[in-house]
């Protein structure tokens, strides 16, 4: 197996990594002296300087996986990499191909769905006056009144 | 920048012409483009006139009115827009409408009009921002024309699209619009234009997203002694912008041709003559066919940024306008009500119906007799038009000697055919998206314009759809009449999805015909309303309490005419309205009870109006209601913030009161209010509706004070005096009788020669008697001579809510949530992401989404993997 490092520069939270990866280089991973988590391994690979500062990798077949990584050296100068599975673009593709109902969404903007968390001021207001165009009374006594008498 | 588009006309790439670097040659591109810019519709409240008269030596012919207008505009004297607007207001909503601007020569506004500096010299403003030039408008969304250049309507393509007019004050009695001699501003006719001399007034125009504006040309009969208003020429909208050679014959001709490019192709909009005898349009001398229409302008620097399609299939607009305008029956009602009902008398029904005349050109034809040659106006029979996709384009052709160049050359427009194999039915499909009726017979199209010719199978009406878009598709005739065209949806307040609405399916406001609650039933004939003013009213009064005392013969005539009845009992109430409540025609005398008032009565006769009605109903039935109009409660922030309890909306009713209107109801619809009055109780009721329909809420008040009214209480006056008087003759009688018993008792007496002591106590007693009898007359005499009638009380002031305390017209007070200072929407959507329900694969989304399920089957990850992309789903994942 072989472990290929890179640095990323994502969100974690981003599902498709692949435009903020910087390759570093591969390497050979060496024979583990103990099971392997295929989510959670920790392995060993010989020391590259290159290596040191990757937090992202990729480890090949039977793992197949993206990980989010962490380098450290150990008393026999080996790399040890602790790994965590980047299950988000590990499966990215059949990610994309789910159906979902979805609560938030950046590219709905605010629409009728209410949004309780938005930050609304609900103790100020602002006002607009519309005016109709007629009325029955005219401003300013310009009608004469009508004197009404009824009679039988 | 000049962006470049293909027009497949020529073979290649042709480009737009860079506005910032407009060829010199033949015209100043810059003037065309200034009065296209000038002309943006940007909304602006303030009711001004914007048409000056030019004056002065800058001005370039002070001959000349030079305006620019849109939509609605020529009215005649005493025409003012508050006036035009009343006259739109029924049947249809003035909403429908763009603003009306009447100008006239004795209009009120005639001496206000305006002219930008820029429409005289011609300079280039389209530095200025659009929204910095203002000009007049009302209405609602009229002004932007929903646009589909993706095919979908959505309200966020919505354009403003500018143009312009311009009018020249005829004769002296008329007002003539010329298109092209007087036009844009420069006052230069065609044959100027042609000597190099900037001032052609064709403008161009984007095929797609065009607002139509119909003109509605308000007519007075005998203002022009021939032919009323006279529209000559119509206007000509669009047509091409040139400024690049092309020499078709590669100058083997004899003279070679030069001719432009044709970029845009055009709409002519014909003559139109309205006759001062009869009122119908007149066909004028080119076969004048037209009602009116006004199509806009893509504002040009827009139309640069835009990658446009031109020969595109993206086809079919229209507006709200357009398509209230494509209900026939209401248009012509609307014609009618302004011309027979309106200050315009003489005119008939229909002068205004929209109808083109289409006409296709042929290059064969007589170059000067094609469009737009000069002498069109005496010898080309008809008017093209031309649509774009379609069958012509309109190409300057110039015939010049190339080997002298300074020799004199003539213009003349010449057409090529764009569409060889087009049919005539691609022909008028092509016309149909343009969603005006037309047809291809001079004629009918001639007479289509006075509404008179709608059932002819040559009179095509266009179709639209459910969104008020053109298909293409049209209806003629007979069928076309029975056709219903599809009413316009407003992308906005027709949303598919407000909060309150409910399930739109089961919105179901028809209840049938419920019948016109604003009519009032028939009064009973023996109650009759008088309406005076405060002279007329005290005369009154003073009569019912002094006739029949001032009037020596006024007991005998009381007798006659009243016989015992206090003339106040016929007095129901009197009180005094504080609005003008509307009269009949001609004065009356009032009349009480079985007595008139007229001059045999009371000698200067008491005249007073009768009640009338509040105005009418949208039968045209007499009404007790008065229409107040309608407002529009717009969305602000066309979310969820616009209703409750993020927004309040308070309708204030004066006389009334103020009434909470739902924001769920509201938003995206229009209020209306109209009063209903019982001129007996003074109860003034208005009723809220939506949209003027739909009846929310009915709110009750008070309008009027009673008069406090003291009256002699003459019926019991004049039964006491007749009392009286009874009494008097049956004491006149009795002592009599009882003088006539005493003279023969003393007789007696005397004739026996005794005394006798009984017959001498009887005429004592009569002697008593007859003094008795004596008094009791002095009493009555008394009682008679100081008589006084009672005053009694028939009405008096009891305490009302008679106050306009919040003024006196109804308004509307909306009260909108504010955002924190702090918010960045933005910010806040890519962060914490808007609320919503959708309901979609991820991939279709962008950015962050949070979800609330997810189907995660098939992903052929571990349990914990799914759980863990389950949990990031639910907790925001950016796509």
């Amino acid at each position: 197996m072989t472990i290929t490092f890179y640095t990323s520069t994502a969100n974690p939270k981003e599902l498709d990594k692949s435009g903020k990866l910087t390759l570093i280089g591969s390497g050979k991973i060496l024979t583990p002296t103990r099971g392997v988590s295929i989510l959670n391994p920790v392995v060993t690979v010989d020391y590259s300087a290159l290596f040191v500062p990757a937090n992202y990798a990729y480890i090949s077949a039977p793992f197949n996986r993206y990980y989010f990584v962490k380098c450290a050296v150990d008393t026999a100068g080996k790399i040890v990499v602790e790994c965590t599975a980047d299950a988000l673009y590990s499966w990215r593709a059949y990610i994309k191909e789910c159906d979902a109902n979805i609560i938030r969404a950046e590219q709905a903007g605010v629409n009728y769905v209410v949004d309780k968390q938005l930050p609304i001021d609900t103790n100020r207001y602002f006002t607009q006056g519309i005016k109709f165009d007629k009325t029955l009374f005219k401003p300013n006594y310009a009608v004469t009144p009508t004197y009404v008498i009824i009679t039988r | 920048m000049a962006t470049k588009i293909n027009t497949d006309i020529w073979g290649e790439e042709s480009e737009w012409i860079d506005v910032n670097n407009p060829p010199t040659l033949p015209y100043n591109l810059s003037s065309y483009i200034a009065q296209a810019s000038l002309t943006g519709l940007q909304r602006m409240d303030a009711k001004i006139p914007y048409l000056k008269k030019a004056t002065g030596a800058t001005a370039p012919n002070n001959e000349y009115w030079r305006t620019q207008w849109r939509g609605l505009f020529l009215a005649s004297d005493a025409v003012d827009e508050e006036n035009v607007i009343e006259k739109l207001s029924e049947p249809m909503s003035v909403e429908d409408f763009p603003v009306v601007w009447g100008i006239g020569k004795n209009s009120p506004m005639a001496n206000s009009y305006y002219v930008y500096p820029e429409y005289i010299t011609g300079s280039n403003v389209l530095t200025e921002p659009a929204a910095a030039v203002s000009y007049c408008y009302k209405g609602l969304n009229t002004l932007y024309s929903p646009s589909n250049l993706d095919g979908e309507n959505e309200w966020t393509d919505a354009k403003t699209i500018p143009f312009c007019f311009t009018s020249q004050q005829g004769s002296s009695n008329s007002i003539n619009f010329r298109h092209r001699n007087y036009a844009m501003g420069v006052g230069q006719s065609y044959a100027t234009a042609v000597s190099g001399i900037p001032g052609n007034p064709i403008l161009s125009f984007n095929y797609q997203n065009i607002v139509i504006y119909p003109l509605l040309i308000i007519a007075k009969e005998n203002e022009n002694s021939n032919y009323g208003y006279d529209f000559q020429y119509g206007v000509t909208i669009g047509a091409y912008f040139d400024g690049v050679n092309y020499d078709p014959d590669e100058g083997t001709g004899t003279p070679p041709l030069q001719q432009t490019y044709p970029y845009i192709c055009c709409v002519y909009v014909g003559d139109i003559r309205i006759g001062a005898n009869d009122g119908t349009v007149r066909g004028g001398n080119n076969g004048g066919i037209f009602g009116g229409i006004a199509p806009g302008l893509f504002d040009l620097n827009e139309v640069e940024s835009l990658e446009m399609e031109y020969k595109g299939q993206v086809r079919g607009w229209t507006t709200q306008l357009l398509s209230a305008y494509q209900r026939r029956n209401q248009f012509q009602a609307i014609t009618k009500s302004i011309l027979t009902d309106g200050i315009i008398s003489g005119s008939k029904s229909g002068n205004t119906m929209i109808s083109f005349q289409m006409q296709s050109r042929s290059r064969l034809d007589t170059p000067d007799k094609a469009w737009i040659a000069l002498t069109a106006d005496s010898t080309s029979p008809t008017l093209p038009v031309f649509f774009q996709n379609s069958h012509y384009e309109p190409v300057l052709r110039q015939r010049r000697n190339l080997s002298n160049p300074n020799a004199s050359y003539t213009n003349y427009l010449d057409f090529i055919p764009l569409w060889q194999d087009a049919t005539k039915e691609d022909v008028l499909k092509d016309v149909a998206y343009l969603g005006f009726w037309f047809s291809e017979d001079a004629t009918v199209a001639g007479n289509g314009a006075t509404g008179e010719s709608c059932n002819s199978p040559l009179m095509h009406i266009p179709l639209f759809d459910e969104y008020g878009i053109t298909t293409g598709e049209y209806k003629s005739g007979v069928a076309a009449s029975l056709e219903d065209n599809a009413k316009w949806q407003d992308p906005f307040k027709d949303n598919p999805y407000k909060p309150g609405d409910g399930d739109h399916d089961n919105d179901d406001n028809d209840f049938g015909d419920l019948g016109n609650g604003s009519r009032f039933g028939r009064f009973p004939n023996y109650l009759k309303v008088w309406l005076t003013d405060v002279t007329e009213f005290e005369e009154f009064i003073n009569a019912v309490n002094s006739l029949y005392i001032t009037d020596p013969d006024g007991v005998q005539q009381w007798q006659i005419d009243f016989k015992g009845v206090n003339p106040s009992d016929y007095i129901v109430s009197a009180y005094v309205a504080p609005f003008e409540i509307p009269k009949t025609t001609g004065t009356f005398p009032i009349q009480l009870g079985v007595v008139t008032f007229d001059t045999s009565v009371v000698p200067s006769g008491i005249m007073a109006y009768k009640y009338a009605y509040l105005g009418t109903d949208s039968d045209g039935n007499l009404a007790g209601s008065y229409d107040c109009g309608s407002v529009q409660i717009p969305a602000y922030y066309g979310d969820f913030r616009d209703y409750a309890p993020y927004t309040s909306i308070e309708l204030y009713i004066p006389m009334c009161g103020t009434v909470n209107l739902d924001p769920e109801y509201f938003v995206g619809h229009s209020v209306n209010v109209q009063y209903f009055y019982d001129v007996y109780t003074m109860s003034l009721s208005a009723g809220v509706y939506r949209d003027g329909i739909t009846l929310y809420k009915v709110v009750n008040g008070v309008a009027g004070s009673e008069i406090p009214l003291t009256s002699l209480r003459m019926g019991d006056y004049q039964n006491a005096v007749h009392n009286i008087e009874q009494a008097l003759k049956r004491n006149e009688m009795s002592t009599a009788f009882g003088a006539l018993t005493l003279g023969a008792s003393a007789a007696g007496v005397v004739v026996s020669g005794g005394a006798s002591l009984l017959t001498a106590a009887g005429a004592l007693t009569g002697g008593k008697g007859i003094l008795q009898g004596l008094n009791e007359r002095q009493d009555l005499y008394y009682e008679l001579n100081h008589k006084q009638p009672a005053i009694s009380q028939t009405s008096a002031a009891e305490p009302q809510n008679n106050f306009c305390v919040g003024g006196v017209y109804p308004h509307i007070f909306i009260k909108r949530a504010k955002m924190l200072s702090n918010y960045d929407a933005e910010t806040y959507s890519h962060t914490v992401g808007n609320a919503c329900i959708i309901q979609s694969k991820i991939k279709d989304m962008s950015g962050l989404i949070k979800c609330s399920n997810v189907d995660l089957s098939g992903i052929p990850a571990t349990a914990d993997e799914l759980n863990a992309i389950q949990t990031a789903l639910q907790n925001g994942v950016y796509v």
